[in-house]
């Protein structure tokens, strides 16, 4: 699992769902969470590559999840964060896209803790073996 | 008085007198239209023409914008006992859909009673999303209830809902979610895992959330079904003694969901 000082980011346009995966992330254990209310502000935030891990919301104004996702992908300084999409809608051609994109993980709204743990211990362990 | 006025459950009935021609009919049933705009309680306006009057082409321009007025107000519009040349003018001008000729009130009956079916593989999607939603994102536990008929008796208190508008192959209408202060404020409570006094533009956008949430589900499975459902974007409305209603001809329907700590709804309209 990531160590419990890893740096996130977590983007969301809505108030309440930034709160609630910032609260479930602090369950988990993690305390350095940034958040950013769209894809624009969010990669203002990221694209010096400090953080350790990126989860965003899929459909918001501005710059969408995918859209931020992509400039992620890239720039070489943030290219290997470790990104989970966060979405309402999982059909098919949306899952698709954001695998084309670059995503690692994916997660349905609505999502419990530990729902949350298993796909972070997911994207974590793809990195470890990356690493390894 | 050139017209007569009843009404019998939600439909509006003039009856013309056998002295006034066409013309005048339409004429005064235009002037009928504030009083038709302002009055909630019924849905359909029937005039009955008695197969008493020879078509002019003033009537029916006149008929045909009265008919439209009562559809942007989301209320049909029937022309009860017309004339043979009367139904074969406006079947060749392609008015036939708007005006609804009949020949028996009965007839509006029936077709009340066929539009009350709203496709329940479209609903069901819906109430699985909400009651799924509710018990994961905010550990708050409901049984949905039976789906009936709105009637104006309906008075379940409101503070704040969340509106969607749906256009889809299946059904094209809206579907809200009506909660009371106190299950809004425990939804949230749950969700955010902090304290919720009152409602407020943070709250607002937890139930535009909660909605999203909802449709986003309910449209993975419908569209796996083949209804072409597309993005909708949610309204919030927030009041005391909020009165929600859906401008259709048609039905509306309530859903209860049952909790610990009180029911609330949520309301499904069909549009023409």
């Amino acid at each position: 699992m990531f160590k419990a000082e890893i740096k996130i980011l977590v983007v969301d346009d809505m108030l309440t769902m930034r709160k609630v995966v910032s609260k479930i992330l602090r369950d988990l254990g993690y305390s350095d969470i940034t958040q950013a209310v769209d894809g624009n502000d969010a990669w203002e935030k990221a694209k010096d590559g400090s953080f350790g891990l990126i989860i965003s919301d899929w459909n918001m104004p501005n710059c969408t999840g995918v859209e931020f996702l992509k400039k992620v992908r890239a720039d070489a300084t943030t290219a290997k964060t470790p990104f989970l999409l966060v979405t309402a809608e999982a059909e098919q051609h949306q899952i698709v896209e954001a695998i084309q994109a670059g995503v690692d993980q994916y997660v349905v709204k609505p999502f419990t803790t530990d729902g949350l743990r298993s796909k972070l211990t997911a994207v974590y362990m793809k990195y470890a073996k990356v690493a390894g | 008085m050139a017209l007569t006025k009843n009404r019998t459950d939600d439909i509006l009935l003039f009856g013309c007198m056998a002295d006034v021609d066409l013309g005048t009919v339409s004429e005064i049933a235009k002037e009928t239209l504030n009083e038709v705009n302002t009055d909630d309680g019924f849905a359909k306006v029937a005039i009955d023409l008695g197969s008493l009057y020879e078509v002019t082409p003033s009537a029916i321009r006149n008929l045909s914008l009265y008919a439209l007025d009562l559809r942007k107000k989301g209320k049909l519009f029937y022309l009860l006992h017309p004339t043979r040349a009367f139904e074969r003018m406006i079947a060749n001008k392609g008015l036939d859909k708007l005006f609804n000729a009949i020949e028996d009130l009965k007839e509006i009956r029936k077709e009340i009673k066929k539009r009350k079916n709203i496709d329940v593989n479209f609903l069901n999607p819906f109430i699985e999303a909400t009651v799924n939603t509710l018990s994961i994102q905010c550990q708050f536990e409901t049984v949905a209830g039976k789906p009936e008929v709105k009637t104006e008796s309906f008075n379940h208190p409101v503070d704040i809902a969340g509106v969607i508008g749906i256009t889809s192959e299946g059904f094209t209408g809206s579907i809200s979610i009506c909660f009371t202060e106190k299950i809004f404020l425990t939804v949230m409570s749950n969700m955010l895992g902090e304290e919720c006094p009152e409602i407020n533009q943070e709250m607002e956008d937890g139930a535009g959330e909660l909605l999203n949430i909802i449709f986003g589900q309910a449209k993975t499975v419908l569209n796996q079904l083949g209804y072409s459902l597309e993005k909708a974007i949610p309204t919030i409305v927030r009041g005391k003694e909020l009165k929600v209603k859906h401008i259709t001809p048609y039905a509306t329907f309530i859903l209860p969901f049952e909790s610990k700590i009180g029911t609330f709804y949520m309301e499904i309209g069909a549009e023409v």
